[in-house]
């Protein structure tokens, strides 16, 4: 090391060094959607044999505080597809990463905020397993966007092709699970 | 992976956020109902059919790969409707 900073990524970055269709990339998002499709679906049984305690615990729930984190995330996820961009300029790609952490860390405040206004109502013995399912499959997701915000800070600081590349494929995989996680958890 | 430019993401980004909008707006208004619950889970395969083509790029990967990606929230969508569907059915 000559003590001088290592190289970021430059503008005329092409497709190729920029793409992430590798294997591992893959089986890492793929690992990700098995484990939160099998707990989703979890719920989902879990919901058929349990229904009227799952429909009571619902109403405790803010659906419209899941809709703004919606929103939130959705909007971290367009600032981390600007920064994929192979022809956004490095100051354009630690801005638009540094964004999308910055969102991912207004989810995580928002559905804190969420949690403190439930767990009051969470150990109460009518709503069979409905919280103890909805704080794990939630919270593993909150771990994924916490983790995943620092990473994206992370990520800004030293902007290559490649590790942008993979965090942002991550973060969309993120998105996705929240898209579906929301009308399960919330509405069916 | 193709990455789109900035102007299509912005649009991209501007539709899903009247489609999750739009859902706000049901839910408010008519939530709880099975029709609204059902539209919503068509909306959120579109939102996740959405980012996946568009923010990650996938429209011109390979079939098996967004397909495959694609599979993933309409076989859990297909999955909430059938327990919609089983809720709906009296128990005898």
């Amino acid at each position: 090391m000559d003590g001088h900073a290592l190289p970021v990524v430059e503008t005329e970055q092409t497709e190729e060094h920029a793409s992430v269709d590798d294997l591992l990339l893959w089986v890492l998002v793929w690992s990700e959607l098995a484990a939160l499709g099998i707990l989703l679906t979890g719920f989902l049984v879990v919901g058929v044999i349990q229904a009227d305690a799952f429909a009571a615990a619902r109403s405790h729930l803010n659906p419209l505080l899941a809709g703004i984190n919606t929103l939130v995330l959705l909007t971290s996820g367009w600032q981390a597809a600007l920064a994929a961009r192979p022809v956004a300029s490095t100051a354009a790609r630690r801005r638009a990463l540094m964004l999308a952490a910055l969102f991912g860390v207004a989810f995580v405040v928002i559905k804190l905020f969420e949690y403190s206004t439930e767990v009051d109502v969470a150990g109460l013995p009518q709503f069979g397993a409905f919280f103890e399912l909805y704080f794990l499959i939630t919270g593993f997701h909150l771990l994924h966007v916490a983790f995943g915000s620092a990473v994206l800070l992370l990520v800004a600081w030293r902007p290559s092709p490649g590790n942008i590349a993979l965090i942002t494929t991550l973060w969309h995989v993120i998105d996705l699970v929240w898209i579906v996680m929301f009308p399960l958890v919330y509405l069916v | 992976m193709t990455h789109h430019n900035a102007r299509r993401l912005h649009n991209t980004w501007a539709v899903l956020v009247a489609i999750v909008l739009s859902g706000m707006v049901m839910m408010t208004f008519w939530g709880g109902t099975a029709a609204v619950t059902v539209t919503l889970l068509f909306l959120a395969v579109v939102k996740c059919r959405l980012v996946a083509l568009d923010f990650m790029g996938l429209r011109q990967a390979p079939v098996g790969l967004r397909f495959g990606l694609l599979a993933w929230p309409i076989i859990l969508a297909l999955l909430a409707l059938a327990k919609l569907a089983m809720g709906a059915v009296p128990s005898a």
